[in-house]
């Protein structure tokens, strides 16, 4: 896997922030999305194969980051995409909030590019070994599945008699 | 740089020649100077009314050469002793070809030094003619200082950094970014995310060589009309026929910004507007002496119709940077095979926004596409009925 392989939404209403933070990820080779506001944002993650989303959290009108973060996790379809919040201002009561709702991890802005590539670097790293994990236990459980069939089949042939 | 208030305006000298021996002398001093300056110095003394001595000082706060060193420094080979603190390297020909090239100038050359606080390099050029005509170099190159290009990706690949920074230095004010690659893997790579108006290849590189990085770069199609410039010292144009085939053009090292920009011109759109970007008017005329048969533009209207514009209404409302860039790349594409500059032009240039994040032109570019459709139609019409007549 390449980081040209991973889609990432990022969401911020700062136009500023969106160029800054998308140039450091386009340099390092993820695919980006861009969004303004909240609604275009689910409506993005609805549409495209989205692997990861930095979300800030103060956006003014419509939904904010948190809202966004409550109605993504609602959805079957889109509650395992991991969420690392932008948050302008340190407060822990964000923070607190964001992890609570199901965010992954939280940014704080002004951000570090390395800093800002660590994390999203390891919540790649987590959600393709999520992947492989999931990969894995289903194939383990089709074969396990089918060796049981086999032995049930088996155990039909032999006679209990002899 | 400190000229003496009596230097003439132009000399009779070998330009090149002497540009070296001032790169040479100056990138030594910037090697072995960590903190402190570089001082570079004309004195010019009249002998006649038209004839006088020129001497060029290059002083730096650097390391300074060590005693025992000094009688030797201009032989070949003649490095200081290894030094695993210093990042310091070269061939170790730098000043030794310096010195033969000053004696070809019937000059002299001499050094002093303090080792920790810095060294002077002195150059003394006996008998040089001068010039009361204001040079042609220095007028011309006024002129280059407004030159502007239009969204210009340049691709520099050279394991010496400093021959990018002159690059870069140069092209600052020119509406040029660049982009660099200290050897031919990095550079592949970055020309996996993007593509530049114009690439610069060191030929010389450890591991990859410019040649074998122009030849594997001439192999993908979608580079194809990408010049390709070998960025090579002057001492080997000899090599020139052999790979004229592999490169569009050669840009010799030391690099004039005179070289630079006559170079750049001739491959690249000039911008006429410097500061103002007519973006609104840009598409309000298509170019219809672009090689394209009239029945190729009725066949690219179909196909903009039918295969492109269903995708651009799935992308053009949110900022979904990739597909924007798959979108553009195809219509590059297919623009390529008609050969339709146009278009070539429209896609290249939202692909180089897109790398740029320039949020708004991207916007503005992608709103453009069917009025661009529109105009093909119109202009395919307005052919069609004066052909009729």
């Amino acid at each position: 896997m390449v980081n040209s392989d991973f889609n990432l939404l990022i969401v911020d209403d700062n136009v500023e922030n969106l160029k800054v933070v998308s140039s450091c990820l386009l340099e390092e080779g993820y695919k980006v999305a861009l969004s303004t506001e909240g609604a275009n944002a689910i409506k993005i993650v609805n549409e495209n194969r989205i692997d990861l989303i930095l979300l800030d959290i103060m956006m003014p009108g419509g939904a904010d980051g948190f809202e966004v973060c409550r109605i993504l996790k609602k959805n079957s379809k889109t509650k395992e995409i991991p969420i690392i919040f932008l948050t302008a201002k340190n407060e822990s009561e964000d923070v607190v909030t964001g992890f609570q709702l199901g965010g992954v991890d939280y940014i704080p802005k002004p951000f570090r590019k390395e800093e800002l590539l660590a994390r999203v670097y390891n919540q790649i790293q987590i959600k393709l070994f999520k992947d492989l994990l999931n990969n894995r236990v289903e194939y383990l459980e089709n074969s396990r599945g089918e060796i049981m069939n086999w032995l049930y089949n088996l155990s039909k042939t032999i006679d209990p008699e002899r | 740089v400190e000229e003496t208030p009596y230097l003439p305006a132009s000399l009779e000298l070998d330009e090149i020649r002497i540009r070296q021996v001032i790169f040479n002398l100056v990138g030594n001093a910037v090697k072995f100077t960590n903190k402190g300056y570089i001082q570079v110095r004309t004195e010019f003394d009249y002998k006649f009314e038209s004839v006088g001595r020129l001497t060029i000082k290059v002083k730096d706060t650097g390391i300074g050469i060590p005693h025992e060193m000094l009688g030797s420094i201009f032989e070949a080979f003649r490095q200081l002793p290894n030094d695993s603190n210093h990042t310091a390297s070269g061939t170790g020909l730098g000043l030794a070809i310096t010195k033969k090239i000053v004696e070809k100038m019937n000059g002299t050359i001499s050094v002093n030094s303090t080792p920790g606080k810095g060294s002077e390099f002195t150059v003394t050029i006996p008998d040089i003619v001068t010039n009361k005509v204001k040079s042609k170099i220095n007028t011309t190159e006024e002129n280059y200082k407004d030159i502007r290009f239009k969204d210009t990706v340049l691709l520099v690949v050279d394991d010496v950094l400093p021959n990018i920074e002159v690059i870069a230095e140069l092209v600052s004010e020119a509406g040029v970014s660049i982009l660099s690659a200290e050897n031919g893997e990095i550079a592949l790579d970055i020309l996996n995310h993007n593509i530049p108006n114009i690439i610069f290849l060191d030929l010389r590189m450890p591991g990859m060589s410019g040649y074998e990085l122009a030849k594997i770069i001439k192999t993908k199609p979608e580079f194809n009309n990408i010049p390709l410039i070998a960025y090579t010292a002057f001492a080997f144009e000899g090599k020139r026929n052999e790979n004229s085939k592999l490169f569009h053009d050669f840009l010799y090292k030391p690099v004039s910004s005179n070289a630079l920009f006559s170079l750049l011109k001739r491959y690249l759109k000039v911008s006429n507007s410097m500061s103002q970007r007519k973006r609104n008017t840009l598409y309000t005329e298509i170019d219809f002496e672009d090689a394209v048969t009239k029945q190729h533009f009725k066949e690219i209207r179909t196909i903009l119709i039918e295969d492109f514009l269903p995708q651009w209404a799935s992308i053009k409302d949110s900022l979904v940077l990739f597909k924007m860039e798959e979108f553009a790349l195809r219509l590059k594409k297919m623009s390529e095979s008609y050969n339709f500059k146009y278009l070539q032009n429209y896609s290249g240039k939202l692909l180089i926004e897109i790398k740029m994040v320039d949020i708004e032109a991207i916007q503005e570019h992608i709103e453009c596409f069917p009025g661009i459709i529109e105009l093909l139609t119109k202009k395919i019409d307005k052919k069609y009925s004066s052909y009729g007549k």
